[in-house]
């Protein structure tokens, strides 16, 4: 197996019958089905993966999980390629291709590490104090920390896959699949509680797969198969792996992103790449463990240095050595867990360098004894030697409580250092969950304190890091969340068993000293390149907030947040100020844990289907004609009927001529439709309209305004007395959502004493409006049984009758100002319906006109829209005080009488016509000259704009101050945006019949 | 009581086959549309005689949905479409209870099949793998606001707003490519 040259010939959790080839950086080189990117690259004795996000400095692989900081690599090509995604926790899969970032041209010789070189020059803040000093230098250095942010590059194509997205609720939610969560879950579960357990990794066990110990006197990972073997056993408990709880929000939401094809090169057909789960849990229990820390000293980002515990975990779980002679360096007995793997696993240990003076408790001290290993109390590793990789230490040792290196320093021969500086609990769950963290001095870290959702945290995610402990805690912790949420737990439980040997208490060191005189760089935050000093000059130019320190120097954040430098930072500045870590506090977690992808957040809500589509009864009749289409909030419309070889304005002044001189049809299905009911019906109408309902016989339709409270106009429609105490209510498309909300308010929480209530029934009806000249004329032909004149159908008339041999309602109402009439039928029967209308009007010249032309025809007749209706006008503005009744009250009746929309000056509706025929810009402001001096006074604005096929011009709907005064005038309407100004003579806002005979006919 | 005059939502985008994902055996999940359906909405419903709150009342001929305080939805197979409403209006209207026809307001899709609950669950915030046989909850379904009512154990009908039902039917398809899907003939469940 040459061709790995660090891999360990037996044990390891990796299968040696499935050899897997995978490429980094152009080169071939294989590794075994078990592995993550990480560890095959460690077996093929590959150190240096990155280069440094700011000095471009060498870096190796750190960690060995989502604490990585250093291994962030590109995965894949073309279209599926992701950047900065951590080498631990990818998945080895046949034909893997990676590639480092962050380098130019290669990562062995990068151009960009001169940075390194010049750091002095680039110090903490550096691109906050370009924009301070000298005058201009952020402009000039924009450009080139612009392009030198950032690691890895986006794609710039479209993800070929896709996501999905799944809601589920459960009990008991346990989040980590270790010792403490295995123990949590399986107590939850024999409570016959439901569970959902979620674990980061492909395998359950957690800690246990990189550790040897013994549980309930068998190997912990037996332990480990036999409960999980349980768990899938059992028909209440979802166990979920590849998954990562990254979002803890309000009332127990927990978001956990699975990885469900992520670890093969594409998904299979059919597949999601990732599944977004949102869990509704009663109770969580985190068992989401802890993250070692390191010590911080010189050169301590040289690649070959390590966290002792993942340094042993690539040799138990993955047996790769992770070098060839080994230097441990801690300031706590855990660090001692790898000795042991390392002298087993066939590296060479050349000393164990620990802080405390008094070493180690008796277990470890036996096994560095056992092993024959020198071992160094009081002393620290000062810096780590060499240029491409760790070649050795220098040791030195401490005095004055480890403030200061005494005597002289030794050297000594590695190329790999492990070190341990104690552990942090993984809280980031907890804080995003919004409870507070307490630090704890005894073990150097911060805890959960207070809860303020129903969760507990469990085993080393709380302090304790002992395996016996964990597993009893894991149990108490899934019988009590079990309890509270409503289940019993079996009486027979029984926590399982493990040695916990006595432990020497930990020393905290968090920065080992330079000797006086020596120069190093001290990394505190490997991914953001943040150094001891760096946080001392932040503290010097006064920066002494934790949040401050943060935003100033970078330290904790990016795609780790700080994970192995976050505690040691504030350790740091406590100690600069003289204080305790406790008062000095610490930076809340935000979600989401691990990046997330956006594909994962959107799931399938993309492209066309990022919103839903409403579609007309009469929508396939369009379709079938080739009518063009528009999107109108959701709806989507026929817009105009092009005919062969007609362009759009050809068609739209067509249509609008056959409806004036002949007869149209328009599908107007879209309008809000409310069914009203009730012995109070009739009043209730008589309160939210301005007008007057109670007196509306059967049969007949109103037109009204409905106002807010402020007294600005709501919506208009039209309201239909059906029966007695039956009304059939039409709003306008847009307000159909706000008008329902609007009635279902006052009902229920102002007058709940009335007897009235509302369905909406848009979707029961189709609406066609036919009108024009020939309107009756049809009608007459199209129904059956039934007299359409003016007698039985007056102007503002209802009647049911029978159209096709289905039942039809028929309004006589107008909205183009020609003779009209609505015909609704219930939606099924809208094509039917629609396909008998234009064969009655075949011999009459029937046309289907879309919204273009139904917006023409409205323009010219001065009926207003949204766009006049826009939450700024009252009635008036449009003419209709006298509608309002005076006797009786109506919502937004005081707000009315307020002197600014009482006396004015407002502005009213007015037509203008263009002067010099051409298009009046949309949205324009009206001035007396575009040319004079600004600011020039704006007059009014224009609100609906379109060109007149009747009148032969351009003519618009405006709203402008002292309207009377400037009837007749020549005013400018005038749009910088598009720089057009163009003269317009302002008129009566009605161009086309005036005196309103037309619909009377 | 097939009215052969009604054209459904569905009826561009209906097409009975096997899509998506092909594995052994039955597909993960059927779907079907109910068409012709009568349909009404209650308000003001009395408490007594009708559904539990989240669940439904069904004599054989018809079934009523709790859709709200004082809100059922009655869905009948067999009576027209107008003899619904009337026929419930007569019994109700002494309780002070209105009644609307909403026989062409829905679109109802049935889904079943092993997969059905992993289905509605990436769209729906709400219980769906705890849901028995006769609840129905009114809520969200990806964008679309719906009326879930689970029919068997392996089964359940989905209401959504006639206009949305085309695009509601484009979401379920694309989100049951996973499981494998087959569209059965309308109305033959």
């Amino acid at each position: 197996m040459s061709s790995q040259p660090y891999r360990k010939l037996e044990g390891g959790l990796i299968d040696r019958d499935r050899p897997l080839a995978f490429h980094f950086d152009g080169c071939v080189y294989t590794g075994f089905a078990g592995d993550t990117l990480a560890s095959a690259l460690l077996a093929n004795g590959i150190r240096l993966v990155g280069r440094s996000f700011k000095y471009h400095r060498r870096r190796g692989i750190f960690g060995a999980g989502f604490e990585e900081p250093n291994a962030l690599i590109t995965l894949r090509e073309g279209n599926r390629h992701e950047p900065n995604l951590r080498a631990t926790q990818i998945e080895l899969y046949d034909g893997l291709t990676a590639t480092s970032q962050n380098r130019w041209p290669s990562l062995d010789f990068d151009v960009g590490g001169i940075n390194n070189l010049l750091s002095r020059f680039l110090p903490a803040g550096f691109y906050y104090k370009t924009f301070m000093w000298p005058g201009n230098a952020w402009m000039f250095y924009e450009r080139f920390i612009r392009a030198a942010a950032g690691l890895g590059r986006a794609p710039l194509r479209g993800d070929p896959d896709y996501y999905e997205r799944r809601h589920a609720h459960c009990d008991v939610l346990v989040v980590g699949a270790g010792p403490s969560g295995l123990s949590a879950a399986l107590t939850a579960a024999r409570s016959g509680a439901r569970v959902v357990l979620v674990d980061d990794n492909p395998a359950l066990g957690g800690s246990l797969r990189g550790q040897s110990a013994t549980i309930d006197d068998v190997p912990s990972l037996a332990w480990v198969d036999e409960i999980a073997g349980v768990l899938a056993g059992l028909d209440n408990v979802r166990v979920l792996t590849r998954s990562t709880a990254v979002g803890y929000y309000d009332q127990n939401l927990v978001a956990i992103c699975e990885r469900v094809a992520d670890h093969v090169a594409k998904p299979e057909p059919h597949q999601p790449r990732q599944r977004l789960w949102w869990v509704r849990a009663k109770r969580v229990v985190l068992a989401t463990g802890a993250i070692e820390r390191p010590i911080v000293f010189a050169n301590n980002d040289l690649p070959g240095v390590m966290l002792a515990s993942a340094v042993r975990t690539y040799q138990l779980q993955y047996a790769v050595k992770c070098g060839r002679r080994a230097v441990v360096f801690t300031n706590n007995d855990s660090g001692y867990a790898c000795l042991s793997s390392l002298m087993g696993g066939g590296v060479p240990v050349s000393a164990v360098v620990d802080s405390r003076p008094s070493g180690p408790g008796d277990a470890a001290r036996g096994v560095v004894e056992a092993a024959g290993v020198e071992l160094l109390c009081g002393h620290a590793v000062i810096s780590a030697r060499g240029k491409k990789s760790v070649t050795g230490v220098e040791v030195m040792a401490l005095a004055d409580g480890g403030n200061r290196v005494d005597g002289n320093a030794r050297s000594i021969d590695c190329d790999l250092v492990c070190v341990s500086g104690g552990w942090n609990p993984t809280v980031h769950l907890f804080s995003q969950s919004q409870g507070k963290l307490r630090y704890d001095p005894d073990l150097t870290s911060f805890l959960p304190d207070h809860s303020r959702q129903a969760e507990v945290s469990a085993g080393a995610a709380r302090g304790q890091f002992a395996l016996g402990a964990c597993l009893r805690e894991g149990l108490e912790a899934g019988a009590q969340a079990a309890r509270l949420a409503g289940f019993t737990p079996p009486r027979d439980l029984r926590p399982a068993r493990a040695e916990d040997a006595p432990e020497a208490p930990l020393q905290a060191l968090w920065v080992v000293p330079l000797p006086r005189g020596r120069r190093g760089k001290r990394f505190v935050d490997l991914q953001n390149d943040v150094t001891a000093e760096d946080v001392a000059l932040a503290d010097r130019e006064g920066y002494r907030s934790v949040e401050h320190l943060k935003r100033y120097t970078t330290l904790g954040m990016g795609t780790d947040q700080g994970r192995t430098s976050n505690v040691n930072g504030l350790a740091i500045l406590a100690q600069l100020q003289g204080s305790e870590i406790s008062s000095v506090g610490t930076t809340t977690f935000r979600p989401p844990f691990t990046p997330v992808a956006l594909g994962a957040v959107t799931a399938r809500e993309v492209g066309a289907d990022l919103a839903p589509l409403r579609l007309s009864p009469l929508h396939d009749w369009h379709a079938r004609v080739g009518a063009n289409f528009v999107t109108v909030g959701l709806w989507l419309r026929a817009q105009y009927y092009a005919r062969p070889g007609e362009g759009m304005m050809d068609a739209i002044n067509r249509e609008v001529l056959a409806v004036r001189n002949h007869v149209g049809l328009v599908d107007v299905s879209t309008l809000g439709k409310i069914e009203i009911q009730g012995r109070d019906a009739a009043e209730f109408l008589e309160r939210v309209y301005i007008n007057r309902w109670t007196n509306l016989k059967v049969g007949r339709v109103r037109y009204g305004f409905m106002l807010r409270e402020d007294g600005f106009v709501l919506d208009d429609g039209t309201t239909t007395r059906i029966g007695e105490n039956r009304f059939y209510m039409t709003t306008t498309t847009a307000q159909a959502g706000p008008v329902m909300a609007h009635l279902e308010y006052y009902a229920q929480t102002v007058w709940p004493d009335l007897h009235v209530h509302f369905t909406s029934v848009t979707d029961q009806w189709a609406g066609m409006a036919i009108a024009g000249p020939r309107a009756r004329d049809v009608l007459a032909i199209a129904c059956e049984n039934c007299d359409v004149g003016d007698q039985t159908l007056p102007f503002m008339g209802y009647l049911e009758c029978t159209i096709a041999g289905v039942t039809v309602r028929l309004f006589r109402m107008t909205f183009s100002g020609e003779m009209a009439y609505e015909v609704h039928t219930p939606s099924d029967y809208g094509i039917r319906v629609w396909e008998a209308l234009m064969a009655a009007g075949k011999e009459f010249g029937i046309t289907p006109y879309g919204t273009e032309a139904m917006s023409v025809l409205r323009i010219e007749k001065g009926h207003v829209v949204g766009a006049e209706l826009d939450g700024r006008t009252i009635p008036a503005d449009f003419g209709f005080e006298r509608m309002q009744k005076k006797d009786a009250d109506f919502i937004g009746k005081r707000s009315l009488e307020r002197p600014g929309l009482a006396y004015g000056p407002r502005k009213r509706i007015v037509g203008l016509t263009s002067e010099n025929g051409r298009k009046i810009p949309r949205g324009a402001q009206i001035v007396w000259n575009p040319t004079a001096p600004k600011p020039v006074a704006m007059l009014g604005h224009v609100s609906s704009t379109c060109f007149s096929p009747n009148l032969g011009n351009y003519i618009a709907l405006a709203l402008l101050e002292d309207a009377d005064a400037y009837e007749g005038k020549l005013l400018y309407a005038s749009s910088p945006l598009t720089s057009s100004h163009v003269p317009v003579r302002v008129g009566h806002s009605v161009f086309i019949d005036p005196e309103g005979l037309r619909p009377r006919g | 009581m097939a009215d052969k005059k009604r054209r459904s939502a569905l009826e561009r985008h209906y097409e009975p086959g096997r899509y998506g994902a092909t594995g052994t055996g039955a597909p993960g999940i059927t779907l079907f549309e109910r068409r012709g359906l009568a349909m009404a909405q209650v308000n003001g419903a009395p408490e007594e005689g009708g559904p539990p709150v989240l669940g439904s009342v069904s004599d054989g001929d018809a079934t009523l949905l709790w859709t709200g305080p004082g809100q059922w939805f009655a869905i009948s197979e067999h009576a027209g479409a107008e003899r619904l409403a009337a026929d419930l209006e007569e019994r109700l209207s002494s309780s002070g209870a209105t009644v609307s026809d909403l026989s062409h307001a829905r679109t109802v899709v049935r889904v079943s099949g092993a997969a059905w609950r992993d289905l509605l669950a990436k769209g729906c915030p709400a219980d769906i793998d705890a849901m028995v046989r006769g609840e129905c909850v009114a809520s969200l379904l990806s964008h679309f606001t719906v009326v879930i009512h689970c029919v068997s154990d392996d089964s359940a009908d989905v209401y959504v707003f006639r206009s949305f039902g085309a695009s509601l039917w484009e979401w379920l398809r694309g989100s049951a490519e996973e499981f494998g899907y087959a569209v059965q003939e309308a109305n033959s469940g």
